[in-house]
């Protein structure tokens, strides 16, 4: 396929709108409502006499560019990468790698991580955000995974391979998914990621539960709830700055065809901005994959 | 083998007293891995920097190649880039940093 929007909220409806009306195939890959499903009434987008639902400019939005000839799938991205060519993006969800000419980032603003503390600190000396990237440094030893749903079970299960023992650390949730029994699972909440200095250097050494019990661990993966667009891009290295994805003013990151519109970009927050960038996106991303 | 500009130097344990502790430059290390993607789009940030900023060393680490001296600095994610000032370590950036970020950890 041509283009991969990811999100089905005004970027990346707006980016499917004018990168399908400049000719190219376009698919969205989207888990369900955004930010914009929550706002009760729309009343400063251009064109309302009066104002609407969230959920229905949402819904209105979807319907526009399926008459459009938009191709939708409904899934969760819990990966992102580069072929092994390096000549397209793919595209990972909990069931299929989907692989494309072009990927809009569109799944709105990044959370930011709990305040467990310890977990910013010990970021890089065993706290981590890529399992891909980092699992290399866990062979023979104990990784642990911060989550409770898809997403934290896809790195948990790219950790398997490597570390002697693979745990999952819900911080106080049921999972959401089955998860394997080849995976410890530890449903406490986490009061602390504890550290440890070893000739001189300082790592971590395992993690506090509320319950009082200290289960030792080499590292840390941290894939709470959903992959955000921040977490997206840090595993196929576009760069982030202050929890925000960096763009030119043609919405391009740094990595060639990958494009990133709307919340996910950070500045206003609002669908106009969204609409805005997503058609920005759309249209760099029709130019990107017709010069391929 | 990676392909190391000129001047960006590939640091060994071998080396590394000379190159990076010895130095009288400013030195910048980034741990990488070939196969990783992030360290790959970190590359054109090193590069800029090796060609514009004579006055810093740029310097790069193979964890893969070398990863009982990289545990040694306690490298557990990759990129990692650790600034070197007079042989001490000043500064440690986890992750794809921009350029600007990089350069700041020796400015
Ligand atoms: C309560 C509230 C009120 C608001 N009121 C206004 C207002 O009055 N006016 C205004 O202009 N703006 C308002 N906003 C802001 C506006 O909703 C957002 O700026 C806008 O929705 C951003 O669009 P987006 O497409 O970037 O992200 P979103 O609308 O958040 O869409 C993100 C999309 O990505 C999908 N997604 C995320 N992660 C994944 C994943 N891992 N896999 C697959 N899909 C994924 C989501 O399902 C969703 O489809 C409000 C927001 C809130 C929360």
């Amino acid at each position: 396929m041509d283009i991969l929007i990811i999100g089905s909220g005004p970027a990346g409806i707006s980016a499917a709108l004018y990168a399908k009306r400049a000719g190219a195939d376009v698919t969205v890959i989207s888990r369900g409502s955004g930010a914009l499903a929550k706002a009760e009434r729309i009343e400063n987008y251009y064109g309302l006499a009066e104002p609407v639902s969230g959920a229905e400019l949402e819904a209105n939005g979807i319907a526009g560019a399926k008459r459009l000839g938009v191709k939708f799938v409904e899934g969760e991205v819990v990966g992102l990468a580069m072929n092994d060519d390096f000549t397209g993006l793919v595209v990972q969800t909990a069931k299929e790698k989907l692989e494309a000419g072009a990927v809009i980032l569109a799944a709105g603003s990044t959370r930011l991580a709990p305040k467990i503390p310890g977990l910013k600190e010990m970021e890089g000396k065993g706290v981590s955000y890529c399992a891909i990237c980092d699992a290399f440094f866990y062979r023979g030893k104990v990784a642990a995974v911060l989550g409770e749903g898809e997403y934290a079970l896809h790195e948990a299960e790219i950790l398997l391979p490597h570390a002697s023992k693979v745990m999952l650390f819900t911080n106080g949730k049921e999972p959401t998914i089955a998860i394997p029994d080849s995976i410890e699972v530890h449903k406490e909440k986490v009061s602390a990621v504890e550290a440890a200095t070893e000739n001189g250097t300082e790592r971590v050494s395992g993690v506090m539960t509320e319950d009082g019990t200290f289960t030792p661990v080499n590292g840390l993966f941290v894939a709470l709830g959903i992959a955000g667009s921040v977490d997206l891009a840090r595993k196929i290295g576009a760069a982030v700055d202050n929890n925000r994805i960096v763009t030119d003013a043609e919405m391009a990151t740094n990595v060639p065809g990958l494009y990133a519109a709307g919340d996910c970009n950070g500045g206003l927050l609002q669908v106009v901005k969204a609409a805005y960038e997503g058609a920005v996106a759309g249209l760099a991303a029709a130019k990107y994959v017709r010069k391929r | 083998m990676e392909i190391v500009k000129e001047n960006i130097v590939a640091v060994t344990p071998d080396n590394f007293e000379m190159e990076v502790l010895q130095c009288d430059k400013p030195v910048l290390v980034t741990f990488y891995a070939n196969w990783d993607q992030p360290c790959r789009m970190q590359q054109p940030a090193l590069d800029s920097i090796a060609d514009k900023h004579p006055e810093i060393k740029v310097c790069k680490l193979d964890v893969e190649e070398y990863t009982a001296f990289a545990q040694q600095f306690g490298i557990m994610m990759i990129p990692t880039t650790i600034a070197f000032k007079n042989g001490k370590k000043v500064k440690r950036a986890t992750g794809l940093r921009l350029e600007n970020v990089l350069l700041n950890m020796v400015q």
